[in-house]
């Protein structure tokens, strides 16, 4: 349990709608879960749109710019400085496993 | 995050207002284990880009400088082949995950290694990098 500082008309507002604890409890459960899926589905979107550009999945990209020098070759014809696309759709990949676990971690509480 | 990224991001802008015009910051989002910057302007004719990555997997960094869409001069620490043949030599197959600072030359027809490079350090030597590629 922690304690936290809440604005007193807001208290006696949620008193109104039952058990204080309770219903504070589950407004922060739910805004949680609302900006943790914000979170998946805004990463999840950028990943698409990379793969789309660039016609492959993430592993299969960062496996083939150091392996075929035909795809490379490809890649930098398409964007020259195809490296910040990598360095945030990797970025992205992780973003969006991080706010997966943190979102089934609250599901299940 | 344990580092003041959120210091660090602000000092970044704030240093590209004052050297570049046009600035846009296209991304600027901080939570606990991760964070991300992005910038673009522009510097005389050349149009300059900043993207700063911080996670727990570690940091990655992109700082490149073009013209009419064709790379003058650019830095970056993502996996590059040519570059971690360079540093490993036979050996570089077990490090194509190595995240190796380096410079890319004008066209991207020439890379080599180059010392941990900031936002900072990249703004501040503009001018410097631009003058030594066109030669």
């Amino acid at each position: 349990m922690t304690a936290i500082a809440l604005n007193n008309d807001l208290v006696n507002v949620a008193r109104l709608f039952g058990d204080v604890n309770l219903v504070i409890s589950d407004a922060v459960r739910r805004y949680a879960i609302e900006q943790s899926v914000g979170r998946i589905e805004s990463a999840r979107l950028q990943i698409r749109a990379y793969e789309k550009k660039y016609g492959v999945d993430y592993k299969t990209f960062a496996r083939k710019v150091k392996t075929d020098t035909k795809f490379l070759h490809r890649v930098q014809v398409k964007n020259p400085v195809w490296e910040e696309d990598a360095i945030e759709w990797k970025y992205r990949i992780e973003e969006a496993q991080e706010w997966t676990a943190t979102l089934e971690r609250i599901l299940n509480q | 995050m344990d580092r003041d990224i959120r210091a660090h991001f602000e000092s970044v802008i704030e240093l590209a207002r004052a050297r570049l015009t046009n600035v846009r910051v296209a991304q600027n989002d901080i939570t606990i284990h991760r964070a991300i910057l992005e910038i673009h302007g522009k510097y005389n004719n050349v149009d300059v880009r900043i993207k700063e990555i911080y996670s727990q997997t570690g940091d990655l960094f992109s700082y490149y400088v073009l013209q009419d869409g064709t790379v003058l001069v650019g830095f970056d620490n993502y996996p590059d082949v040519i570059v971690i043949k360079a540093k490993f030599g036979n050996k570089f197959k077990q490090h194509l995950d190595a995240r190796i600072s380096h410079r890319h030359g004008y066209g991207k027809q020439s890379v080599v290694i180059v010392a941990e490079q900031t936002a900072k350090d990249f703004l501040a030597n503009l001018e410097q990098f631009l003058i030594r590629d066109n030669e």
